[in-house]
């Protein structure tokens, strides 16, 4: 008997590991997906604001639907058994913390973007937009933020006005869903916790990603951006190996 | 977590002198009057869009029509808000005319009162910046990190894991790019959680209310308050009681009122009782006389009765300054003067018809205050002629034959109670239902608590009656029950006597019911008569010897029994 009663706890268990593994890498994809969507709002109405910039928008704020969606279900069946232990329920009620806040700034740069979108319509040739020196494409950031999981996607639609119109609906949903979850998990954000480095260990190492970070970013700076910067070191070689050899010949000669 | 809508947000309007800025940047964007961009050279980098400070002053100086000092100002303000920000000297956020670069600020980084600048933000901000400084951060911002560290502490994990992925996904543009975003934010944060000493510029007009003076009066009013002279709960709870004692039987919802209440029984006897000035008073209302001063002065027969006697003693004027100087209080504004001459005429002045035995000192206040006249020049007068009146004459009034007289003369009106018309059985149980007074002594003892043989000593015979049915001892409780004032009181509300209750239980097993609740009566007549004959044969008996001693007609037609 207590044999099978710890099987099954450690079912229970291995079930409510497995419900909260899931749930942080979800969360750690809407992460992704709301920081990208934030990295691509602020071109809104600069000068790499294209109707391509706006379909990217679009697409990445319906990815992080779709998973917000799921989080919210998974977290507040989770949140909702009573059977919970404390330490899980602290977990569980970490991450909803993270959840809230995300959707939160989700949220506010869904508005922001909607605002924006509406001064600064694209076909609308008398609003020129602002110059603000950002030339590049934003396609990496877009296909990083459109990497995480697809859930459950429809076909893309045509980028068009309808997208604003769309975009307020979506913020209605989002804040129905926000007010939702309010009523029905009570999580009382003043007894969380944050864990900090621990919980980064578990899915990528902060202070090796940051270091790689920056070390990364020294390399590819040097390496991606500064062609210029390649040829003329490697006209600089070339003069210094002729020198060289100039030099030993004048020795040889010498 | 604050809950935004894209409605209520919409709702806002941005503050006008920035949409207006707005409007201008847009202006200098227009490629053929806008603005000339030029290129910043950066190592080997050249990023497009930099503008110099001469040409957005010249700029603003021809399309604005401002004049060169206007322009300069203008643009300063337009740098100073955010919406165009140096290039070379990031921390200084002036309009130099000269050749130094500037940018404009994308449209997301443009200040707002829409979209204030959120903790969250800025943590975020801070936290990017940390990583890739390695915490080589300002000092300022070093303590707003902690700060944010502190108070947003349930969310830090998120401000991390953001953080950390917008320097991921920052890492996906090029380094051009890069570095007008990096810009970009540094200069949105500048404007928004400025450095100290830097002007903020989101910050409203100076407080209208000085925190300091606020705190400074708060602080008196306290101190004040503590001083104050405070009674004890005990005691007052004491007075409290004592004046509960002694008011009780002259409340007419606790003890109820003699004859009847005339909102329940729509007899309007009481009233007529008790009118202003009625030849016999009740006793109730003689008795309160004694209770104090005020009760004395403040009942109009009260009142008549004290000034006859007064009179008697020669010393009715100090009653009549006294209302005079009431009417003065409480009468027409318009009016005061004229009152203020007359009793001062009649009361005050030497050698007045009906002088008034004031003391010199308050004599003396009064007769400054005349000067200007208003309603209460007379208050200390008064006060001074109330206490006379009080002291002296009051002790001695009640002391008096004429008080004494009227006390004996005053009458006990008795309890009235409807009649039942409509069953012989019910008018025999009519006794059993009355409700017995106080003011009956002998009646006070019918209540006693149902104990276990449930016969007390001096019971009267409808008690006695009561007790011996089976069907009293039934502890239900439907109906009205209106308790009388006695020690017993609150043990005869849980005893098993039933109140008289519509269809429940034989009416008369309640000595205690409203004896005029009409619609109980009709009710209970059918279910009555059926259950009760037995008792009703017992009750008869009784009942025919209280008849002949108690039933008496009043002048309603009522039998009353006293």
């Amino acid at each position: 008997m207590p044999v099978q009663s710890s099987k099954v706890a450690d079912e229970g268990t291995a079930n409510s590991a497995k419900a909260r593994d899931e749930c942080r890498a979800l969360l750690d994809s809407l992460n992704k997906v709301t920081g990208c969507y934030k990295h691509l709002a602020i071109g809104v109405g600069g000068s790499s604001d294209c109707s391509n910039l706006r379909d990217e928008l679009r697409r990445t704020r319906e990815r992080s639907q779709d998973l917000a969606g799921v989080i919210r279900n998974k977290l507040t069946a989770v949140l909702r058994d009573k059977n919970l232990s404390r330490e899980e329920r602290a977990e569980m009620e970490r991450l909803w913390v993270i959840f809230s806040s995300n959707l939160e700034s989700f949220q506010v740069d869904m508005c922001k973007v909607l605002e924006l979108g509406q001064g600064f319509p694209l076909s609308a040739a008398e609003k020129p937009l602002i110059q603000t020196g950002v030339s590049g494409g934003t396609s990496e950031v877009a296909a990083r933020a459109l990497s995480v999981q697809n859930i459950a996607h429809d076909t893309s639609l045509d980028v068009d006005n309808l997208d604003l119109d769309e975009l307020e609906e979506q913020i209605e949903t989002v804040d129905r869903m926000m007010e939702n979850m309010e009523m029905k998990v009570n999580v009382l954000r003043w007894t969380v916790e944050a864990k900090g480095d621990a919980y980064h260990s578990v899915i990528s190492n902060d202070a090796s990603s940051v270091a790689l970070l920056s070390a990364e970013e020294e390399i590819r700076g040097s390496r991606c951006c500064n062609r210029e910067r390649c040829l003329v070191s490697m006209l600089f070689c070339t003069v210094a190996l002729i020198a060289v050899v100039l030099s030993v010949c004048v020795v040889n000669l010498a | 977590m604050t809950i935004h809508t894209a409605r209520i947000h919409t709702a806002k309007i941005q503050m006008a002198c920035l949409a207006k800025m707005e409007k201008v940047i847009v202006a200098m964007q227009d490629p053929d009057i806008g603005v000339k961009m030029k290129y910043q050279k950066l190592l080997i980098t050249a990023i497009p869009h930099a503008v110099t400070g001469t040409d957005i002053v010249e700029w603003l100086l021809q399309n604005l029509s401002l004049t060169e000092e206007e322009s300069l100002h203008l643009g300063d303000l337009i740098v100073k808000y955010g919406y165009i920000y140096p290039l070379k000297d990031p921390k200084n956020f002036v309009l130099r005319a000269d050749d130094s670069p500037y940018r404009f600020q994308t449209p997301y980084f443009w200040t707002s009162y829409k979209w204030p600048a959120r903790e969250l933000d800025y943590a975020i901000y801070l936290a990017k910046k940390n990583i890739t400084r390695q915490g080589d951060l300002l000092d300022y911002e070093k303590d707003s990190y902690n700060l944010l560290h502190k108070r947003i502490n349930h969310t830090w994990d998120f401000v991390v894991m953001q953080a950390s992925e917008q320097l991921r996904a920052a890492k996906q543009r090029r380094k051009s790019d890069r570095i007008v975003l990096d810009c970009q934010e540094q200069a949105y944060w500048f404007v928004n959680r400025p450095p100290p000493g830097v002007i903020n510029i989101m910050e409203s007009a100076p407080k209208r209310n000085n925190i300091h003076t606020t705190k400074v009066k708060l602080i008196e009013y306290y101190k004040k308050a503590l001083t104050r002279s405070r009674v004890k709960s005990s005691m007052s709870l004491e007075g409290f009681v004592k004046r509960c004692d002694q008011y009780l039987l002259h409340d007419p919802i606790v003890s109820g009122c003699l004859p009847c209440n005339p909102w329940i029984t729509s007899g309007t006897l009481f009233w007529t009782l008790n009118a202003d000035i009625v030849t016999i008073p009740t006793r109730l209302r003689v008795e309160r006389w004694a209770f104090n001063f005020g009760d004395l002065l403040h009942d109009p027969l009260g009142h008549q009765q004290f000034r006859y006697f007064l009179e008697r003693e020669f010393s009715a004027e100090n009653l009549s300054f006294w209302e005079a100087c009431e009417d003065v209080q409480y009468g027409e504004l318009s009016k005061v003067e004229e009152k203020v001459e007359a009793i001062f005429e009649q009361f005050l002045a030497a050698g007045a018809s009906k002088w008034v035995n004031i003391d010199s000192k308050t004599m003396e206040k009064t007769l400054d205050g005349l000067q200007i006249p208003h309603r209460y020049v007379f208050e200390d007068a008064q006060m001074h002629i109330y206490m006379l009146m009080k002291k002296d004459s009051y002790p001695r009034y009640l002391k008096s034959d004429m008080y004494k007289s009227i006390l004996a003369r005053s009458i006990v009106p008795p309890e009235t109670k409807k009649r039942s018309f409509l069953h012989p059985f019910l008018s025999s149980m009519v006794p059993f239902m009355r409700w017995h007074r106080h003011a009956n002594p002998g009646s006070a003892q019918m209540f006693y608590p149902k104990d276990g043989d449930g016969k007390g000593k001096d019971m009267t015979v409808s008690q006695l009656c009561r007790f011996s049915h089976p069907m009293a001892n039934l502890g239900v409780f439907t109906g009205p029950n209106i308790p009388i004032h006695s020690e017993d009181a609150p043990s005869w509300s849980q005893s098993s006597l039933p109140s008289f209750c519509p269809g429940i239980l034989p009416a008369a097993t309640s000595p205690s019911c409203s004896c005029t609740d009409p619609k109980s009566l009709p009710l209970n007549t059918d279910e009555v008569s059926l259950e009760t004959q037995d008792y009703t044969n017992v009750e008869d008996t009784k009942i025919s010897e209280n008849k002949e001693a108690e039933a008496e007609e009043d002048e309603f037609g009522w039998t009353t029994r006293c």
